[in-house]
């Protein structure tokens, strides 16, 4: 009788706690409430993880890229179709002959510390990153402040992508918050230009930014709090959108992006132009002695044998671009006179036997955990031609340890930046002295006779004429990278009520916090 | 006993010398370096070379262990690769949240457990105890990454009771934070529970049948008094061996669940840290669960002395 009635008060307690607890908390969603005062609130969940907020030359990767954007900004963006448009300059000068680039920053523009963003802080900024061997800023020789507004910069040899380099992935901290403390402050308080300041930050959970009241942009920014969530799990971050916990997310799973569009509820932004997105591909290891890749036509027996279209289509849903080059059909340096090498097994076989492989070869394949399902097409393809590539699959650091170095003569994926400016990216891994894939990969003396030319390019028009000849022989006459796949378009989901975000428009890594805005529904 | 606890504190510090040394020669010899993994595919080599000066790396193997043996013993830890910040506030924060979810789940999976095993057993036979037995067993071979998924579904998404994910401090609003607190912890202590529930079962199936509690029956004690005082007693040695098992675990283990519900604690610390070859993080978050596992079984071995007299005499 006794025990009945301590269950019986247990029970009531557990259930009125629930009751109680359900009736004091926040329902709100995307918008809460503080001091009486209505207060929007613009929630985002991203898969990646920012190590470093407020010292930018030590972000040494895009991923954490949008945390900065609502605190630290940079000269220039991109527009949809990956030109540069100005945000901290106004403008720009460029001189191939002097070897010079002026900008003329615009003014007015204060950090959230109410010190003054001018020539000098923007000098001081560079400076930071070239402190840092950062690559964006390796080819600047000296700086000239010409006077308050205008920063010119002094370059050791022309080469057309510092302009881009400099403008767009240098981000400017105030000079004087970093002064009063040290490095280790600046990397959890970002003081920059941005329509936002930083409000919290729970490392490996979330960024908290609140509005900048001194933003330069008048009427920015619309909504009151930023609240970006990392959510690394992708089926926990869909649930938080479909509980309305977040207004958008960054969609890291293609299956449960396809349920959830088509559900209808959402809004759906495909990335599509490329710039920023990380392209896949299948590269062989064509140095390492006595690898059958070292044979240029086995290298294109190898591209023929593999269905890119079919692969694309089975792993992608749809929403992963087929390209047979370097970079997306959208990009400016996209050539179409490239053949490539649509899939023909035939054509494989017949390739293979003139290299003198009638038979086929052994070789390997290494894989990424999340790659496996992937490379096992690849290897079923590669089997129908007579390649018996065994499947390895390794941990990412494994995976990064081989394209530092060589991978033991086979095959590996070739996961690389497929942004169009080819002097900068493709030239990390054709450089004989590259970090990335660099070993394993032959370096013809005409391709790199024509990335100097590309760098060097004082005009456009010959940037993107040495563009298309690298195009041609890189993949047509030497087909040096193997066999291009695809490149995965990020995917965006968000309630019907968020506008303006700017996810997945330009730069993948990039948005504009600044004209978010939310419609209706704030009660 | 103090002896057995100076022993037991000499042994410890022993293990925790050897853990430091595996586990620093462990991370070294694994694939990959930490600072390609930093700087991501786009790095020079210039870029290497400077950063894996700056990280300490270029430095000899013995040199680098040595340092960091050092700075465990002055207990500075040194500096996370990946985070550039201090590793022991670092750690000290995550060991706070991973406790926060882990000793509510402890509790209640020894108290829910250790009842059912003892209610099962004293109900040998029964119904009761036959739908305790599947239960335990099911709660032991269910999927925890699974079932986080299913409570997900259906508390958070069909019925909206509570939050799908997230960690809030119970004095940052503490409606909230038992919201948030409440799958996880339950989750949590799902596994623990049932393996409680049949140790408990089995040792007081040993304990009941002994000559002394016939006794003690004969003599006219109350059915509670013979389970509780006691039969449970008896049979709680293999109960604690469980118990500083498992706290070791709830601490170092709990990675599926924070990584479901996005707490930010030890094992979600760890695998980040580990899948980005944080050297120093990986090393320290390590040393400190195996220090808490030590801790663990040190008290388990003093609690033996007071639950069992005989252990402390001998």
């Amino acid at each position: 009788m006794k025990a009945n009635k301590t269950i019986t008060f247990v029970l009531s307690l557990v259930l009125g706690l629930s009751f109680v607890l359900y009736g004091c908390s926040d329902q709100t969603g995307g918008s809460g409430q503080s001091d009486g005062k209505k207060e929007s609130v613009f929630r985002v969940a991203l898969g990646t993880n920012p190590k470093i907020l407020g010292y930018p030359a030590e972000v040494t990767n895009n991923g954490p890229l949008p945390f900065l954007d609502p605190a630290l900004q940079q000269l220039a963006r991109f527009d949809e179709k990956g030109n540069l448009v100005p945000l901290l300059a106004e403008s720009w000068e460029t001189d191939a002959a002097a070897k010079t680039i002026t900008f003329k920053l615009r003014k007015g523009v204060k950090y959230s510390d109410d010190t003054s963003f001018d020539a000098e802080s923007a000098k001081w900024n560079i400076e930071r990153y070239i402190e840092n061997k950062r690559s964006e800023t390796n080819n600047i020789a000296s700086m000239d402040v010409v006077d308050e507004h205008t920063l010119r910069l002094n370059l050791k040899e022309w080469n057309s992508s510092t302009l881009q380099a400099v403008a767009f992935f240098v981000r400017y901290i105030s000079p004087t918050a970093f002064q009063a403390h040290d490095k280790e402050w600046a990397y959890k308080n970002p003081v920059g230009t941005g329509p936002y300041v930083l409000d919290q930050w729970q490392i490996n959970v979330s960024v908290s930014y609140a509005k900048n009241p001194n933003y330069w942009e008048s009427g920015k920014p619309q909504v009151d709090r930023i609240e970006m969530l990392i959510i690394e799990d992708a089926q926990t971050a869909a649930s938080a959108l479909r509980a309305g916990e977040v207004d958008a997310i960054r969609a890291s799973n293609i299956d449960i992006a396809k349920e959830l569009i088509d559900s209808g509820q959402y809004d759906v932004v495909v990335h599509k132009n490329g710039i920023g997105a990380v392209g896949t591909g299948i590269i062989p290891d064509s140095v390492t002695k006595g690898s059958p890749f070292a044979d240029v036509k086995v290298r294109q027996a190898l591209a023929y044998a593999i269905d890119e279209k079919t692969i694309a289509e089975t792993f992608g849903k749809g929403y992963y671009v087929t390209t047979n080059q370097w970079g997306s059909p959208d990009a400016n340096t996209y050539n179409p006179d490239v053949v490539g090498y649509p899939y023909n097994p035939d054509k494989a076989k017949q390739l293979l036997a003139e290299a003198g492989y009638p038979g086929g070869f052994k070789t390997k394949l290494f894989s990424g955990a999340g790659t496996k399902d992937m490379f096992t097409a690849v290897q079923s393809y590669l089997a129908a031609v007579g390649i018996d590539a065994e499947l390895i699959v390794v941990d990412e650091a494994k995976v990064q340890d081989l394209y530092f170095n060589t991978w033991e003569g086979g095959l590996m994926g070739h996961f690389h930046s497929v942004q169009p400016d080819l002097g900068l990216y493709m030239y990390r891994h054709l450089d004989p002295n590259g970090a990335f894939y660099a070993k394993g990969i032959p370096h013809p003396e005409d391709v790199l006779e024509l990335l100097r030319q590309n760098q060097q390019a004082p005009s456009d028009e010959v940037k993107k004429e040495t563009s298309m000849q690298i195009q041609k022989l890189v993949y047509d006459k030497y087909n040096i990278f193997g066999k291009p796949l695809f490149i995965p378009s990020t995917i965006y989901l968000k309630q019907k009520k968020v506008k303006d975000d700017g996810f997945g428009i330009t730069h993948n890594d990039s948005w504009t916090p600044g004209n978010v805005r939310l419609e209706g529904n704030l009660e | 006993m103090t002896l057995f606890i100076v022993r037991r504190f000499v042994q410890t510090a022993v293990v925790l010398l050897i853990v430091t040394l595996l586990v620093f020669m462990i991370m070294r010899s694994m694939p990959g370096d930490p600072v390609v993994m930093f700087l991501g595919p786009d790095a020079s080599q210039e870029q290497i070379d400077h950063y894996t000066a700056v990280f300490g790396l270029d430095q000899p193997l013995a040199v680098q262990y040595m340092k960091w043996l050092g700075n465990i013993a002055t207990g500075e830890f040194g500096k996370s690769i990946v985070y550039r910040q201090d590793i022991g506030p670092f750690i000290l924060e995550r060991l706070k949240v991973t406790l926060t979810i882990a000793i509510p789940a402890f509790l209640i999976s020894v108290v829910a457990g250790v009842l059912l095993g003892v209610t099962a057993a004293v109900r040998r036979g029964r119904l009761l105890d036959s739908l305790i037995t599947v239960m335990a067993n099911l709660g032991m071979a269910t999927p925890i990454f699974w079932l986080s998924i299913l409570c997900v579904y259906i508390f958070s998404l069909k019925l909206g009771w509570l939050p799908v994910q997230g960690f809030t401090w119970p004095t940052e609003n503490f409606s909230l934070a038992i919201q948030k607190m409440i799958m996880p912890v339950l989750l949590l202590s799902l596994g623990p529970l049932a393996s409680y529930a049949r140790q408990a079962r089995s040792a007081m199936l040993e304990v009941i049948r002994q000559d002394y509690i016939r006794t003690g029956r004969s003599k006219g004690l109350g059915e509670r008094t013979i389970i509780f005082k006691h039969a449970l007693r008896n049979a709680l040695i293999p109960i604690i061996t469980l118990m500083g098992l498992q706290l070791g675990h709830l601490i170092g283990g709990s990675v599926l669940i924070e990584q479901v519900f996005v707490i930010p604690g030890m094992g979600n610390m760890l695998i980040t840290a580990i899948l980005n070859k944080d050297y120093q993080l990986v090393q320290t978050g390590v040393f400190v669960i195996a220090a808490s596992v030590s801790l663990c079984n040190l008290l388990v071995d003093i609690a033996y002395g007071y639950v069992d007299p005989r252990i402390r005499i001998s």
